[in-house]
């Protein structure tokens, strides 16, 4: 028995140095990494969630063969045009698929790399994932849209017995990670209805032309009482997203109250780099079907 | 070096990274006066100038650069040693 203990902590122990490992090895690869890293406040760096979510980052990129250098590429590379977007925003007030000008592509694996790598080095997406995780309570059937790395799945699945999740394309290594979930590789329209405790819906609807379409869905998909527990984004003119919402959430909350929901829990999470004349921010929404 | 000898040898880096030929760098100049020039540009820039010096700030100098003027000086006693 002790000897099984011993294993199994030996286990972890090299699983977590692996992981440091790899973020070590990008931090040391990358200046702009290492001063992003030191700016970050001591907090965040100690916080459990912060070792899951570099752990999470390791196994991903171990999975699909993305070395340190692609990774910190990749991550650079969507930095440097998130700027440009951000400057082009400030003077035009359009977000680069609005304006029609978005040449930048990434491939979906790289896109999901750069995700988790702006959790570990910005502090809003950081207390998106933290907000997540302290609202996504007890309950038993859980939905997913827009399933990304699986980083939402991972850091909310002892929340839930079963877990569905739907995606364009799911990537292979949630199959190997989450085995017993239930992942299909098509668009979320409503398949189950009165069956979800809880729907998540983040980082999702400023990706589409209508949010309040899904959200309907959602809402004749969840159980009573069931909650969304979603983000929106506004003023953040990322190459992908299409749908702006106001700084002022007067319209989002009387829309989502009219489909019949009610809010519980909201907050706004500023970004700590501001561009000139824009005020990037989400808002994390937890809502209740009435 | 003296110090207006490098601002102007700052100034290609700086109209580089923050995309703008019109930056003319005083020791007085902050991101208040320059378009563009925000958070992530700045950091850009740190990394640039310390790419182009071989040198290094520390994490404690970049937040605490006020103007340029504060970070020639620091970057030209680094230079000098």
């Amino acid at each position: 028995m002790l000897v099984n203990w011993q294993n199994h902590y030996a286990q972890k122990l090299t699983g977590n140095i692996r992981c440091m490992e790899f973020l070590q090895n990008l931090i040391s690869q990358s200046r702009l990494l290492e001063v992003l890293h030191e700016n970050l406040p001591a907090e965040m760096k100690s916080d459990p969630l912060y070792l899951q979510v570099e752990k999470y980052l390791a196994a991903y990129c171990d999975f699909n063969n993305i070395s340190a250098e692609k990774a910190i590429h990749e991550y650079t590379r969507y930095i440097s045009q998130y700027n440009k977007d951000c400057k082009a925003f400030a003077k035009t007030g359009e977000y680069p698929l609005e304006a029609d000008k978005t040449e930048f592509t990434i491939s979906r694996e790289s896109y999901d790399v750069v995700l988790m790598l702006s959790v570990l080095f910005t502090r809003h997406r950081f207390s998106i994932m933290s907000l997540l995780q302290q609202y996504a309570g007890d309950a038993t059937e859980a939905l997913y849209i827009g399933l990304g790395s699986g980083l939402e799945i991972d850091l909310t699945k002892n929340s839930f017995r079963h877990i569905t999740g739907y995606d364009l394309t799911v990537n292979d290594f949630l199959a190997t990670k989450f085995p017993s979930a239930s992942l299909h590789s098509t668009l979320y329209t409503g398949q189950q209805a009165d069956h979800f405790d809880a729907i998540f819906l983040i980082e999702l609807l400023e990706h589409l032309d209508d949010p309040y379409d899904l959200i309907k869905i959602c809402y004749n998909s969840l159980k009573k009482n069931g909650r969304v527990l979603l983000t929106t984004a506004t003023d953040i003119p990322q190459f992908d997203h299409l749908y702006k919402f106001a700084v002022d959430h007067m319209d989002f909350e009387e829309k989502i109250k009219a489909i019949g929901f009610r809010i519980v829990f909201k907050e706004k999470i500023t970004h700590q780099y501001l561009s000139i004349n824009i005020s990037p921010c989400n808002h994390f929404y937890v809502i209740e079907k009435a | 070096m003296e110090l207006n000898n490098l601002l102007q040898d700052l100034t290609p880096v700086f109209r580089s990274e923050l995309d703008d030929d019109n930056i003319v760098l005083t020791p007085e100049t902050t991101a208040d006066n320059v378009e563009n020039w925000d958070s992530i540009t700045n950091i850009q820039l740190i990394v640039a100038i310390e790419k182009k010096y071989k040198i290094r700030f520390t994490s404690k100098e970049i937040q605490q650069f006020k103007n340029v003027g504060e970070l020639a000086e620091s970057l030209r006693s680094k230079i000098n040693g």
